[in-house]
């Protein structure tokens, strides 16, 4: 376990660029915004709080859109054009 | 307790002009998202809410900058402003309403506002009620980024004033306060009390002062009253005494006068007696003392005389007769003396004549027999005498021949020797000579080097002044060049000093600025362009000018525009420009006969044509107002030498003109100038200095060679001199040598005549002695020598008795002179004077006789004489006695009558006075008498007899009046009232003393509840203080498995005058220094101490700000636990980057950044995970269905 921990720690940008391949995947499948759930894997509370975090470095890196209508409602994230 | 539900913001930090809305909720929450995209903004949003004020907590340099700054398509934002919506359903805040919304506002201008739900308030409301729900900006509850290690870093006395404000000991501080000031009112009250009791005090003292006098004047009144009485009662007491005492007195005195009286009488008889009795004894001793005594002692001393006169006779005679026998003793003995040397002198008289007779017979015997002798020798040889004669001579001529032959020949021995010495002496010299000559060479030779070498310096030497002075008139000529530079500088400095004077007067600042802007394109005024070569036509010139003057020529429109937008920029004026490329000239339609046109007499650059055109191509110099006249006033512009300005209109300015000053003054070239000039000279200075160096170096190299020139010189003469000697000796050699062989040639020619005559001399001898031989034999005769020798020793014989008889003859001669001349008389005498005195002895021995008789006679008689004189003076002394005893027995009675009529004299005057005194008693009497009556009978009753004073006492008793009347002088003025007042405010002395009691009392006791408040503040506190350490080493322990740590008091004594130290110790390490920490070891501990703090009283809310940064999985798996339990009771925002904690926590906002705005998603995990719960289920289903399906 903290073998993986340090990998995640150390391979975040990998992780968070996978994490962009799946959202593009999905999105190109589904033509439509994905919601956040289907991104989450593992029902890991920490798997889900590392998934909103790299979504939210994805966001900040300008690859994908977070929407949310209201505060704790559905997040749903589209990936950006030409990011 | 009260909880945040949302926060709301709108144009703050990066959250952009939309409002943003962070919904929060009770539990604990996270704030997640990419570093940068605004996670810690969320923060200072709710700091910026809680009122802070500092920028710098919020992360920003101004309170302005915590708005919007805009990005690409969003404007910056008009005002920042954040809304904090606190849950209020347990009334936390003491309003009542369910929720409380705290909105604060900020406007770029760093001016703030607040809303509390929806209405406007203060800071301070807001703050006051905050606090009352124990929330403030700068709580500890309020972690912020990197600043978790503010628990460890603080001092220990800020910890423990942490402790203090969260034990809530302010209200004792409050009790205390209040005390206080109650303790200051009461110290005040006591100072006033004794303030007053001090000011009542000194009245009190005065006034008791002031009584004791009056009471003591009172009673030495009346003591002096009682006094007064008692004095004249005592004096009338001892007037009375004295009365009677005197009478007493009077009656003695009477009776004793009668009695001295009597006692008188009688005296006086007695003196008479005695007196008669006197005189009759001085009259008989009179008459005793005249005759009888003196007639007697004249006769006594007569004989006396005689007697000594007779005795005296006797004496003389005596020691006369002695002397006279004495006399005659030694002239007897004399006479035989003389009587005897007579008898032997006739003796001796008469046996030296018989010897005198045989002496003559002999002489006459002796001369008979040589007489015959020379008879005979004469017959022998008459010849012989010759011959001895002769043969005397010769031998002593040979002798003489002999000597001087010897002479010679030492004379030639002695010339050889010197001849031989001269010959060495030759030698010598010739030796000598050989090294004189080598030794001329040698100092030839060195003569001729110096010689050279001087030569040579004194070419050196014109050389060297040869270069002096050409450099002394090159220096010369510098200087002079200096000179002038320097003259030519002054000048021109006093011109620069002038131009720049004047630009100043001009006070022409807009030009000046203009220029020194330094504007390509700008040239400068008018004035300065242009020059006037003659003077005397500078003032027309300027007058032309006129305003021109100042006009500033610039190249284009352009430069122009460009420096009026300066000046207006600068607000230095308005200037007139003249660009160069739109300006148009002025020109006279055709030139007058007379006067000149103002272009002609100016000089400038031919660029700024068109610009001086414009202000002087009109214009005509003229000389005066008369050739103005005669050209036209009118016809053309027209100005005079004096300076008068005739306009074209006609118009004419005249009157005293003050001349501006020089045109084409440039001050720049001016102090180009100046500067080429002091450059100048400074080249010539250093040229100067150079050359002095030169001049200096080449005067030195000058002195040296002289001071060489000089030593060679004294060189060359030594050496010239040491030449000349040298040549001198070898002169002298060569003379003395031929001296020398002058001297060898005269002694050989010597040598040879001494040596001729030396054979002369030889032959001489021979012949000599060949004649004495022959002489000798002829001499030798024996008879004639044998009758020689005879003769000549009865010759001897002769001469011999002679002799003896003139001897015998002066004896005689002598002996018959001392017998008839001396001892003869000398015998008469001596018996003459022996008869004399013998006469002379008889005739004394009679006297003496006589004299005796005298004497006895006279003996007899003085004895008579004097039995006579003893009676006389007995019976004289018996009188003189009596007369003594008289006298003093007179004397005596005199001295007592005296004494009696002196004591009666005193008697009687005593009397009287005492008449006199008794009188005066009597009327002091009565006086005192009736001063007594004056006084108050009863005082006089009450004075008891034994009080009335003795009169030996009634002094001391005055004394004592005068004593108490100086006390009451001194007492005077007297304040009588003073005895009432005295009471009256030693009454309120009494009530202040008794009010300074209470007030002392009440003092205490405030000190007591002080003392009481105090106790109740520390065991407050030190119960908080207990709790939060307990919660601390428990939390540590958790946090850092294995370690501990405490909380220490720096001083338990007193725990309000010391710190709180931590004392932490991780698992598996010593107790370290706080400092020594690493930063997750820090964090931990700070961690523990938060918790701590909040386990005992918790915070409505807690910011935490990546206080995870530095703990490993591990820790922040352990502290997210802490947090999670903690929960419970407070609200937690943790900001973190740590999926552990994420993980941990209720909700999670997640915030990134896009465009530079910040956005914001929340993510509840609780419902996530039910969510993702169900979702799994329902695939499960599904998929069960699925294949259930499938499979079934």
């Amino acid at each position: 376990q903290v073998f993986v921990v340090e990998d995640f720690r150390v391979d975040i940008e990998k992780h968070v660029y996978r994490l962009h391949d799946i959202v593009v995947e999905l999105y190109r499948e589904k033509r439509e915004p994905i919601k956040f759930w289907e991104l989450v894997f593992d029902s890991n509370p920490k798997i889900v709080a590392r998934t909103f975090l790299y979504l939210l470095f994805l966001s900040n890196m300008g690859k994908v859109d977070l929407i949310q209508e209201e505060p704790f409602g559905e997040i749903l994230v589209v990936p950006l054009e030409g990011a | 307790m009260p909880y945040i539900e949302k926060i709301e913001m709108k144009g703050f930090k990066s959250y952009g002009n939309k409002k943003v809305v962070v919904p929060l909720s009770r539990g604990f929450t996270a704030i997640v998202g990419a570093n940068g995209s605004g996670k810690s903004n969320i923060g200072d949003a709710l700091l910026f809410v809680l009122g802070g004020l500092s920028a710098k907590a919020m992360r920003a340099t101004r309170i302005s900058d915590l708005l919007f700054a805009g990005n690409k398509s969003e404007p910056p934002a008009k005002y920042a402003e954040v809304a904090v919506y606190f849950n209020n359903e347990d009334r936390g805040f003491p309003i009542d309403e369910d929720e409380v919304v705290i909105k604060r506002r900020v406007y770029p201008d760093g001016r703030s506002a607040y809303w509390l739900n929806g209405k406007r308030a203060t800071r301070s409301e807001i703050l006051d009620l905050l606090s009352a729900a124990m929330i403030s900006p700068e709580g500890y509850n309020l972690v912020l980024q990197g600043d978790i290690t503010k628990f460890i870093k603080m001092s220990p006395l800020e910890r423990r004033l942490l402790i203090d404000e969260i034990s809530g000991i302010a209200e004792y501080d409050a009790k205390k306060e209040k005390a206080l000031e109650e303790l200051k009112q009461a110290e005040e009250n006591l100072a006033r009390v004794d303030l007053l009791i001090n000011e009542v005090k000194k009245q009190l003292d005065k006034l008791e002062k002031e009584r004791n006098d009056a009471l003591r004047y009172l009673n030495l009144k009346e003591k002096v009253e009682k006094a007064r009485v008692a004095l004249l009662l005592g004096e009338i007491k001892r007037l009375e005494g004295l009365l009677k005492e005197g009478m007493e007195n009077g009656f003695t005195l009477e009776s004793e006068i009668e009695k001295t009286e009597e006692a008188l009488k009688n005296l006086v008889g007695e003196i008479i007696a005695k007196e008669r009795e006197l005189s009759s004894v001085e009259r008989e001793i009179e008459e005793k003392s005249g005759s009888g005594i003196l007639e007697v002692n004249r006769k006594i001393s007569e004989v006396k005389s005689r007697l000594e006169v007779a005795r005296r006779n006797i004496e003389n005679a005596q020691k006369e007769i002695d002397e006279s026998q004495r006399r005659l003793v030694k002239a007897k003995e004399e006479l035989k003396r003389v009587s005897d040397e007579i008898e032997k002198g006739t003796g001796a008289i008469a046996r030296w004549s018989k010897r005198r007779e045989k002496l003559v017979a002999d002489i006459k015997e002796k001369e008979t027999a040589r007489n015959e002798l020379l008879v005979k020798l004469g017959e022998i040889d008459r010849s012989y005498a010759i011959a001895r004669e002769e043969f005397d001579r010769v031998v002593g001529e040979l002798e003489d021949a002999k000597k001087e032959l010897y002479t010679r020949e030492t004379e030639v021995k002695k010339f050889e020797e010197e001849i031989e010495r001269a010959r060495a002496k030759i030698v010598q010299a010739t030796v000598r000579k050989k090294a004189l000559k080598e030794a001329i060479e040698e100092s030839r030779k060195a003569l001729e080097a110096k010689k050279s070498e001087l030569t040579e310096i004194e070419g050196r030497m014109e050389r060297a002044q040869g270069r002096l002075k050409k450099a002394e008139k090159e220096l010369e000529e510098r200087t002079n060049a200096l000179k002038k530079v320097e003259k030519e500088l002054a000048g021109a400095k006093e011109e620069l000093i002038k131009a720049e004077a004047q630009t100043e007067v001009r006070g022409n600042r807009a030009v000046e600025f203009l220029k020194s802007q330094q504007i390509p394109g700008l040239y400068g005024t008018l004035g300065e362009l242009i020059s006037v070569p003659d003077s005397a036509y500078a003032i027309a010139v300027e007058v032309a000018l006129g305003g021109n003057y100042d006009n500033v020529v610039v190249e284009d429109d352009r430069v122009a525009e460009k420096a009026i937008t300066l000046l207006k920029e600068r607000k230095l004026g308005r200037l007139t420009f003249l660009p160069l490329n739109k300006i148009r000239p002025r020109s006279m339609s055709e030139r007058p006969k007379l006067g000149t046109p103002a272009m002609e007499v100016v000089q400038y650059d031919p660029k700024f044509q068109k610009a001086v055109a414009y202000a002087l191509g009109d214009t005509l110099i003229v000389g005066d107002m008369e050739e103005a006249r005669t050209v036209g006033i009118g016809n053309v512009r027209m100005v005079t030498l004096g300076g008068e300005l005739l306009e074209k209109s006609g118009a004419i300015t005249g009157g005293h003109y003050k001349p501006r000053g020089m045109f084409g003054v440039n001050v720049d070239e001016l102090k180009k100038k100046v500067e080429r000039l002091e450059r100048e000279r400074e080249a010539l200075e250093s040229a100067i200095n150079a050359l002095k160096v030169e001049i200096r170096s080449i005067e030195n190299e000058l002195f040296e060679l002289r001071m060489r020139k000089s030593d060679v010189n004294k060189d060359l003469e030594v050496l010239q001199r040491d030449l000349e000697r040298l040549l001198r000796e070898d002169r002298g050699i060569d003379e003395e040598v031929r001296s020398t062989e002058g001297a060898i040639e005269s002694l050989s020619a010597k040598i040879e005549e001494y040596r001729g005559e030396m054979a002369k001399l030889r032959g001489r001898i021979e012949r000599l002695e060949k004649t004495r031989e022959k002489l000798k034999k002829a001499l030798e005769n024996p008879e004639a020598r044998e009758l020689n020798a005879k003769i000549r020793e009865v010759e001897a014989e002769i001469a011999k008795l002679r002799e003896e008889l003139s001897g015998v003859e002066s004896r005689l001669e002598s002996l018959n002179s001392m017998i008839n001349g001396e001892l003869l008389p000398r015998k008469a005498d001596l018996e003459e004077e022996i008869n004399g005195l013998v006469n002379r002895i008889n005739a004394l021995r009679a006297n003496i006789k006589e004299n005796e008789e005298a004497v006895k006679k006279l003996e007899a008689e003085l004895e008579e004489l004097e039995r006579v004189e003893e009676r006389v003076k007995d019976e004289l002394r018996g009188l003189r006695e009596r007369r003594e005893s008289l006298r003093n027995e007179i004397a005596e009675l005199r001295e007592r009558k005296d004494e009696l009529t002196n004591k009666l004299q005193e008697m009687r005057i005593q009397a009287n006075t005492l008449k006199i005194k008794l009188a005066q008693y009597e009327a002091e009497l009565k006086e005192r008498q009736a001063e007594l009556g004056h006084f108050d009978g009863k005082l006089i009753k009450s004075i008891k007899p034994e009080e009335i004073p003795e009169p030996e006492k009634l002094e001391e008793l005055k004394k004592e009046i005068e004593r108490m009347e100086e006390e009451i002088r001194s007492l005077e003025p007297v304040n009588m009232k003073a005895i009432e007042d005295f009471e009256a405010v030693e009454r309120r002395y009494m009530e202040l003393s008794s009010k300074r009691e209470q007030v002392l009392a009440e003092k205490e006791s405030i000190e007591e509840f002080i003392a009481e408040i105090e106790g109740q503040k520390r065991e407050v506190f030190m119960k908080t203080l207990n709790e939060i350490a307990k919660n601390f080493s428990e939390l540590f322990a958790k946090l850092s498995p294995g370690g501990s740590a405490r909380l220490i008091l720096e001083n338990t004594e007193d725990p309000f005058n010391g710190g709180l130290e931590i004392e932490a110790k991780p698992a598996g390490k010593d107790v370290k220094r706080i400092e020594a920490m690493s930063g997750g070891e820090k964090a931990l501990t700070a961690l523990a101490f938060v918790f701590a703090i909040q386990r005992y009283k918790p915070a409505p809310f807690y910011l935490f700000d990546e206080i995870d940064a530095h703990l490993d999985d591990a820790n922040v798996k352990r502290v997210a636990d802490l947090i999670k339990e903690s929960s419970q009771s407070s609200q937690f925002i943790v900001i973190t980057l740590r999926d552990v904690m994420m993980a941990n926590a209720d909700k999670i906002i997640g915030v990134s950044m896009r465009d530079g705005i910040s956005r914001v998603v929340s993510l509840s995990l609780e419902k996530a995970m039910k969510i993702l719960e169900e979702a799994r289920k329902k695939s499960y289903t599904e998929h069960e269905e699925m294949f259930g399906h499938l499979a079934g």
